[in-house]
């Protein structure tokens, strides 16, 4: 058992340390009320024109036309693309008249990775997510349209922008 | 080194306790489950510090949503150039200080601390014994000048370095230790009566 320090003011400091399991029960209650306000703040997002397998916005003879949101697609991609060795840091998608025009995508990966293979296996990924998500996209080169850029990033590192 | 075929077969959530960063990245890119993890992991320090700093528990849990809420929509535009708990505990503190000039200042009385502290020992002297302790040293923290009350807070509780309570209240580190100095030197002389 852990001796008590003499001194009050570390006593007393201990005490409101200590403060946090006594805490627990509101604890518990306010964080949920903090995710409850949070779920309720959505983010700007941009709608995306989704295609059929073969390619076409039209997808009956009326002109109906399906619309995922961009940010359903950073989700699908965020998720796709994170592994223990490697995160999407940044995706962002620039969106004209509805049509997914160009993707940048920006991933940190862990030390002593051939980055090559890495840049490799995201891209696949990545059109494999969006053809899953909005279907072939005519108007996306995936040569020039979409950007992969890889950022070494030691793992225990809890800072962004620092290996930039 | 990791192949391609390494990669895809851990394309699962990652196991093991996971870093600031990684919570933040995801967060970042509209992930609620890792920024509940962030409110879960830093919340209860943030709250500690802001009940410390506001005198009251529900105004505490107010300050406290509204920088969780401040924190998520900020999140898109956060470079990372202080580490994620700096920033937090910097929108707990300037909501703190915010709500000080809107509101006016309650009186801290014993009967707001009695039920916060349970002492773990189970011995009712020492219980009470605690409580009048912790509800002295609130006293003495609500009498000092609120820049040494923060800095006190952030290092003694909350465990920060000197460069980081700096990056939190804006602060150099010169004027941060010597902020603590002071802070310490008074609360020993005020908390001397229970040795």
């Amino acid at each position: 058992m852990a001796l008590e320090p003499s001194d009050p003011l570390e006593r007393a400091a201990r005490a409101l340390r200590d403060e946090e399991r006594a805490q627990e029960p509101r604890w518990l209650e306010l964080s949920e009320s903090i995710m409850t306000r949070v779920r309720g703040i959505s983010w700007p997002a941009a709608r995306v024109l989704a295609t059929d397998p073969e390619g076409r916005t039209d997808r009956d003879v009326l002109g109906s036309r399906t619309y995922v949101s961009s940010r359903v697609v950073r989700d699908a991609l965020r998720r796709a693309l994170t592994t223990s060795q490697v995160e999407p840091k940044d995706i962002d998608l620039r969106v004209v008249d509805d049509h997914l025009q160009r993707l940048d995508l920006q991933l940190v990966a862990t030390y002593a990775q051939d980055l090559q293979e890495v840049g490799s296996w995201a891209r696949g990924e990545t059109l494999r997510v969006l053809d899953e998500q909005l279907g072939p996209l005519p108007d996306l080169d995936p040569d020039t349209d979409v950007s992969i850029t890889i950022t070494d990033l030691h793992d225990d590192d809890a800072r962004l922008g620092d290996t930039d | 080194m990791s192949s391609s075929a390494d990669l895809l077969e851990d394309a699962s959530a990652p196991d093991g306790p996971v870093t600031d960063g990684t919570l933040l990245r995801a967060a970042r890119l509209g992930d609620q489950g890792a920024f509940r993890q962030i409110v879960d992991r830093h919340g209860p320090g943030m709250y500690r510090y802001a009940r410390t700093l506001v005198g009251h528990e529900q105004d505490a849990g107010d300050v406290l949503q509204e920088a969780f809420v401040s924190a998520w929509k900020n999140l898109p535009t956060f470079r990372g150039e202080s580490s994620l708990k700096t920033w937090l505990f910097r929108l707990v503190h300037r909501r703190a200080m915010d709500h000080h000039r809107t509101r006016r200042p309650v009186p801290v009385t014993e009967e707001v601390f009695a039920d916060v502290v349970a002492d773990v020992s189970g011995d009712p002297v020492r219980q009470a014994e605690s409580r009048e302790l912790l509800a002295d040293l609130r006293r003495c923290l609500g009498e000092l000048p609120e820049t040494q009350r923060a800095c006190w807070l952030l290092r003694e509780v909350e465990g920060m370095s000197y460069q980081d309570i700096g990056d939190t209240l804006g602060l150099p580190v010169g004027s941060v230790r010597g902020q603590l100095h002071r802070a310490r030197t008074t609360l020993a002389e005020r908390m001397s009566r229970w040795r």
